[in-house]
């Protein structure tokens, strides 16, 4: 591969000017410079093609190829925060600065930077190799050792180096999940949705954007679903993760809480649905990787605030307690009703905290044959019913006699 | 009292010129009767008038793509933008109107992001580095319908295209070994037609279609071809002292477009020389 390493200040003209006689020396002498110059450039591009080439890197599942072109320059202004490699007999010094990689503007390769410093030369002689790192394979994003030779003039000197090289290929390198499932959004605050996110990456950091791309099933639920982020307590930019670690994170999802409260009408069962959001979070390796993006759908359940719950609970105890009231021979006038009342509250709270307790320690709260909710609207105010209501309600409307005759069945 | 003030609007304004250079123009299009369409590193495109620089319209960037490639045709007597990126292998092209509204989506194969567009024929022709393949996607079709023109076998990762009307060819350069081919669109025959070229990173052609300009990121040079006997030749080469060349595009009154990465340029063809404008 040749280029035209003296580009700047090079300019080719062709045959734009017609050949003026009168000046006939002038012009072969001009050509004969030109002539001169462009050899002087192609041995001098040939020469500093050799400076610096890297064997390919050959693993199972991974294959790097590096296209390094040199030229000479100055001593970069930071070179002594640059990772120093030197070669075997100290003759060169390596320095890369893996922060500098980049994917290539159409994508295939990425470009590194090397630099190349001669040992002990006064003045410095050093060298900037631009080069292009072509990979394959289905690895995922990781260091790997790099073999190389450095030749100036007669001197040559091999090392190597550990260099983060990264994929193309569509392969994920996190794995997205909700911490509970189905994930609960509590109503009574803004908290969003927790989700963890997994570095499936051996040894480099993942970067992930804190912008994230949602839809929802019913966007009529939410503040907005635009400009939606992940919140990471550590960090307020970019959220990173150590390779192999799980990190914590919340998206960053507001529910209006009048749709979201109605929507959990809908359904009683401790696991079921009531809403369904796509987020699409964007990612790359540390030092450079491509961008990539993963979709994960997260199912969600609303939980409704403990107002809510208790307002539920009230409700539910003052209807049962009024509906006992109308059946036939029971009005014994406002005291004892208020009596009742009173007293189905406190019954109604005394079960709710026990459905509560009983769930939370993993076991099933069950009336009627009805798996139940404690944490959610219609279950806890069918509690507060059931309970201030008492057997003759649920006999009076058919619940409890259905129950005798399927245990008479059974 | 001074010193504090004049320290702190240096530093803001040492702040503003390193918020700028961070998210600097990587391509640029205008064609005659249409606006200068700027892609900046972070996605969005500035809509600037070509003659006062002032700003039209903001097109907003996409969400979790790298963006690549810009172009502005006008199809059907109504101006469109076209905005190319990719995310892992994937690639897309987005077009919107001129106004900045989201209008189709075209995905691409192997991350193929740089394109142009056939006005004509309502084609989209765009170019896989990963595959050396150009494909054509008709634009008159949703979804996905990529159809194979041709494929570079000598090349080792395709770059930049553009779409040459006047002969009915694709012109594309390779950013691996730094050739540009010539590509015949109806058979998929194609020809080697310059080599030594650094790394072309951005094509643009003159109205006339007898006029190429190519910009060389590892050179910072703009290299210039004509048409002679119905083929492209290097003609010569303009150093632009630009590290980081990026984009270069056709601009009005004998002038070009260019970019940087850092910073949006005129360049006279007269003169040979550069006039930084905001974007």
């Amino acid at each position: 591969m040749s280029r035209d390493f003296g580009g700047h200040g090079v300019q080719v003209v062709g045959g734009s000017n017609p050949p003026c006689p009168t000046k006939k020396p002038f012009l072969l002498m001009s050509r004969l410079l030109a002539l001169t110059a462009s050899l002087f450039l192609l041995t001098r591009a040939a020469a500093v093609e050799r400076v610096l080439v890297f064997d390919d890197v050959k693993k199972t599942d991974l294959q790097a190829n590096f296209q390094s072109d040199c030229v000479a320059t100055q001593p970069p202004a930071n070179f002594q925060k640059l990772q120093r490699v030197p070669t075997k007999t100290n003759a060169f010094f390596l320095y890369f600065d893996p922060t500098l990689i980049e994917p290539a503007r159409f994508g295939k390769f990425f470009d590194y930077t090397f630099y190349i410093a001669v040992a002990g030369a006064n003045p410095p002689v050093w060298y900037s190799c631009g080069t292009q790192v072509y990979t394959q394979g289905a690895f995922l994003d990781r260091s790997e050792t790099a073999h190389f030779t450095v030749r100036i003039g007669d001197a040559v000197d091999d090392g190597a180096l550990d260099v983060p090289l990264h994929s193309i290929a569509s392969r994920d390198f996190i794995e997205i999940a909700s911490v509970t499932k189905p994930a609960k959004v509590d109503l009574s605050q803004a908290a969003g949705i927790e989700l963890s996110l997994h570095s499936l990456l051996p040894d480099q950091d993942l970067l992930v954007e804190p912008s994230v791309q949602a839809t929802a099933s019913h966007p009529g639920y939410w503040v907005s679903t635009s400009d939606v982020k992940l919140h990471d307590a550590a960090s307020k930019d970019v959220i990173r993760i150590h390779p192999g670690d799980t990190s914590l994170v919340r998206l960053q999802l507001e529910p209006k809480k009048l749709p979201t409260l109605l929507a959990t009408l809908g359904s009683v069962k401790p696991d079921a649905a009531h809403e369904t959001v796509t987020a699409v979070i964007s990612y790359r390796s540390d030092l450079g990787g491509v961008l990539r993006t993963k979709p994960v759908n997260i199912v969600v359940r609303f939980v409704p605030s403990l107002i809510s719950l208790i307002v539920a609970l009230f409700a539910g105890s003052l209807l049962g307690t009024l509906a006992a009231q109308f059946l036939p021979g029971t009005w014994k006038g406002f005291k004892p009703m208020a009596h009742r009342a009173a007293r189905g509250i406190v019954f109604s709270f005394v079960a709710e905290l026990f459905a509560m307790f009983l769930v939370a320690l993993g076991s099933k709260f069950v009336i009627l044959q009805f798996d139940l909710d404690p944490w959610q609207f219609l279950p806890v105010f069918f509690i507060g019913f059931a309970v201030s209501g008492g057997k003759e309600v649920l006999s009076y409307i058919g619940l409890v006699k259905q129950q005798k005759a399927e245990a008479e069945n059974a | 009292m001074k010193r504090i003030v004049r320290v702190i609007v240096i530093a803001l304004a040492g702040l503003a010129v390193a918020i700028a250079a961070s998210n600097g123009p990587i391509a640029m299009d205008w064609h005659k009767g249409g606006h200068l369409y700027v892609l900046l590193k972070n996605g969005s495109v500035s809509v600037l008038d070509e003659i006062t620089k002032r700003k039209l319209a903001t097109i907003p960037s996409r969400f979790g793509v790298v963006p690549v490639e810009i172009f502005s045709a006008r199809l059907k007597e109504r101006e469109y933008v076209f905005v190319s990126g990719f995310w892992g292998r994937s690639g897309a092209v987005w077009q919107y109107t001129a106004e900045g509204q989201p209008y189709a989506r075209f995905e691409t194969p192997e991350q193929a992001a740089s394109f142009d567009i056939d006005p004509d024929r309502h084609l989209l022709y765009i170019a896989s580095p990963v595959t050396n393949v150009v494909y054509a996607i008709d634009l008159n079709q949703n979804g996905s319908s990529a159809k194979r023109v041709a494929y570079i076998r000598e090349a080792e990762a395709v770059g930049p295209v553009i779409f040459d009307r006047g002969r009915n060819r694709v012109i594309l350069g390779d950013t691996g070994r730094g050739t540009l081919y010539d590509v015949d669109v109806k058979n998929g025959t194609y020809q080697q037609i310059a080599s030594d070229l650094g790394r072309p990173i951005s094509l643009g052609i003159d109205a006339a279609y007898k006029t190429l300009f190519l910009a060389d990121y590892m050179t910072g040079s703009i290299h210039i071809f004509r048409l002679e006997k119905g083929a492209f030749k290097k003609a010569e080469a303009i150093p632009t002292g630009l590290r980081n060349l990026s984009a270069v595009t056709l601009g009005p009154d004998d002038t070009l477009f260019v970019g940087d990465g850092v910073g949006a340029y005129q360049l006279s063809l007269k003169t040979k020389k550069l006039s930084r404008f905001a974007y």
